[in-house]
């Protein structure tokens, strides 16, 4: 085989090579398999049930298919267009000055194969858009220490595509209510978050294909260029609507709306007080909100400024630092925060993003 | 406080844990469980902690097989370590839940088919005994180099080849050389007596199964082991003896002895 291909897609892809290899740690042997067709160059590897497909467009010199170890693939420092060729048992990439020579991996077939979920019966089908699904990854799922016992449910119906990251105590609720989410039948499956936060990246085109085959226990996203299966979890499915019915049927205590910038510079002002305790409180009082934190060296507080405050009396609430900062990270930077403390144990924040709404609550600390 | 399932628990089998971080580090046990408890509660936020304790549990399956688990060196340090676990985690806010008469996992096994309805549960074991009560709810948290990090039906199958419920049958078969549970059928491959369990639950299908074509030739070497099949197959199930259980508070002040630093590096826990 031998093609040129761009450095820059050839490494991205790379990085979702090696995200799927390393689920459930690497164990140091990383097959990958490089195919050249007229479609252009197809990279492609799977491990404990996960695995994927990335064709590129690439210039077809020769066509051929070689198996190589993606982590000297990786390794490579490349730059520009790279010439992939096969000769006397190596893989040899060119760009520019530079040419690395990497020995090929005479299992890689047969090893992707093994680890490979062979799909054939498609339980249900969905097509959403892209921009939907990478919008809802991006707001749902926090990056902090949380993430083992973090899941991200999906829930797909006709017109409706409801991605939810959570744990016990907090959870980002993305819905989205439009006419060109396609589903024949309603279905939904819990997808372990630490994988498909480095494959989500991937989703590309216009819209993307849902397969979901519970009895592989897998879910594929299918578009142009790229086949991603992705084992799912077997945990109930969280009537997440009806939770957040509930927490904001209960009595409210407070309510603010803030700016975007405005939280995120008061968490940065009580970072280093919280971080021993990764505890922060918010103290809400008419016209005034105040977050703060102390450790035995540090009392820190930063006021807040608030567009709006309807509050009765006086309220504290005690939250994981952690989980406001990372909700705020990832929340939507231009829109504003509507802020609820209910029952003085859930503090929920409402973003409007049309035609999506997002929602997080975070449980009281105890 | 529990966003969601009241019933949302992390089940740790505490000897199996204790056994494992002990060889890791020995003189640093008392440290490493601190910190891999912190990394726990960490990673787990919102679970109440179950810690099974061993009770006086080997007699009733070596009732039915003497040897069981006499290949077990006896460590007085072992048992010195299990007791400092039993002492930090009474100072968690958690529970502590024993079989009198039987071993950990029974006990895990009693919580697991008793538990009120939807749970949200994970057992914390190296044990692969424990899969076989993977079921929808109910997931194992892996340990092992090149797992996912939960165990679920679909996990179990691939890494094992079969479902959760033919685990007990698969071990009848191979054995069990940790327990010292000897393989029925020596003479046989492994891919094959794996096949085979995957079509079957309990020894009193055996002959049904047998009848399929892959079986044929070897069938007979098979029945005539069905005696050590029937035998293993009865210790390696889970029984659901009555089990005591201990709810303790939090004693922050406990965990002042280690210091923050300690608690910090957690994320570095082996386990």
């Amino acid at each position: 085989m031998k093609c040129t291909v761009s450095s820059k897609e050839f490494k991205a892809a790379l990085k979702s090579v090696n995200a799927v290899l390393s689920y459930g740690g690497s164990t140091g042997d990383n097959p990958c398999c490089l195919t050249v067709t007229e479609a252009g160059l197809t990279i492609e590897t799977a491990r404990n049930g996960a695995s994927i497909e990335r064709t590129l467009p690439c210039k077809v010199l020769r066509e051929g298919v070689v198996g190589v170890n993606a982590a000297a693939l990786t390794e490579m420092k490349l730059s520009g267009d790279v010439t992939l060729d096969v000769d006397k048992g190596k893989l040899i990439a060119r760009a520019g000055k530079a040419k690395h020579e990497i020995t090929l991996h005479a299992q890689a077939a047969e090893l992707i194969a093994e680890q490979r979920v062979e799909v054939t019966q498609i339980e249900s089908k969905a097509k959403i858009p892209t921009s939907m699904i990478k919008s809802a990854a991006k707001c749902c799922i926090y990056k902090s220490d949380v993430k083992s016992d973090f899941d991200c449910q999906v829930v797909i119906k006709p017109g409706v595509f409801e991605f939810t990251g959570l744990d016990n105590v907090s959870l980002g609720c993305f819905r989205s209510e439009h006419e060109t989410i396609k589903a024949k039948a309603p279905f939904a499956f819990v997808l372990p978050t630490e994988l498909f936060s480095k494959l989500a990246d991937e989703i590309d085109g216009d819209t993307c294909e849902i397969h979901f085959v519970p009895q592989r226990g897998v879910v594929v996203f299918v578009g142009k260029g790229y086949k991603i299966i992705h084992p799912v979890i077997e945990k109930a499915i969280i009537n997440v609507q009806e939770h957040l019915a509930e927490i904001t049927e209960m009595h409210c205590n407070a309510k603010l709306e803030l700016a975007h910038g405005d939280i995120k510079d008061g968490l940065d002002t009580v970072t280093a007080a919280a971080k021993l305790r990764n505890s922060v409180t918010l103290g809400i009082k008419p016209g005034k909100a105040i977050l703060a934190a102390q450790n035995d060296a540090t009392d820190s507080r930063h006021a807040l400024a608030p567009i709006s405050v309807e509050v009765d009396g006086e309220v504290k609430l005690v939250a994981k630092h952690s989980y406001l900062v990372e909700i705020v990270k990832v929340s939507p930077m231009l829109v504003n925060l509507q802020l609820a403390l209910y029952d003085n144990k859930f503090l929920h924040f409402h973003v409007m993003a049309e035609p999506s709404q997002i929602d997080y609550v975070v449980a009281q600390m105890s | 406080m529990s966003l969601f399932c009241n019933n949302s628990v992390a089940l740790v089998d505490l000897s199996n844990i204790v056994h494992r971080l002990w060889h890791i580090h020995p003189t640093e046990f008392e440290l490493n469980f601190v910190k891999w408890l912190a990394s726990i509660r960490t990673a787990m936020p919102g679970r109440k902690l179950i810690f099974a304790i061993e009770g006086c549990g080997t007699a009733r399956r070596r009732e039915i097989f003497p040897d069981y688990k006499m290949n077990r060196e006896h460590k007085p340090e072992i048992e010195v370590a299990v007791d400092q676990a039993k002492a930090i985690v009474k100072h968690c806010d958690g529970t502590i839940i024993k079989a009198v008469d039987a071993e950990a996992d029974d006990a895990i096994a009693t919580w697991v088919k008793t538990a009120e309805q939807p749970c949200d549960i994970i057992i914390i074991t190296r044990d692969h005994d424990l899969w076989q009560l993977i079921r929808p709810g109910v997931l194992v948290k892996a340990f092992a180099a090149g797992d996912p990090p939960f165990i679920d039906s679909n996990v179990c199958e691939r890494v094992m080849g079969v479902r959760p419920r033919h685990i007990p049958m698969l071990k009848a078969l191979l054995g069990d050389k940790s327990d010292n549970i000897p393989r029925a059928v020596p003479k046989l491959k492994t891919e094959l007596l794996t096949r085979l369990a995957a079509r079957i639950e309990t020894p009193m299908e055996l002959e049904e199964a047998l009848t399929a074509d892959e079986f044929r030739g070897t069938s007979e070497a098979i029945l005539a082991c069905k005696t050590t099949i029937e035998r293993n197959w009865k210790i390696t199930q889970l029984f659901q003896p009555e089990i005591k259980r201990k709810q303790y508070q939090a004693d922050l002040d406990f965990f002042k002895a280690f210091t923050t630093a300690d608690i910090r590096s957690a994320s570095g826990s082996k386990l």
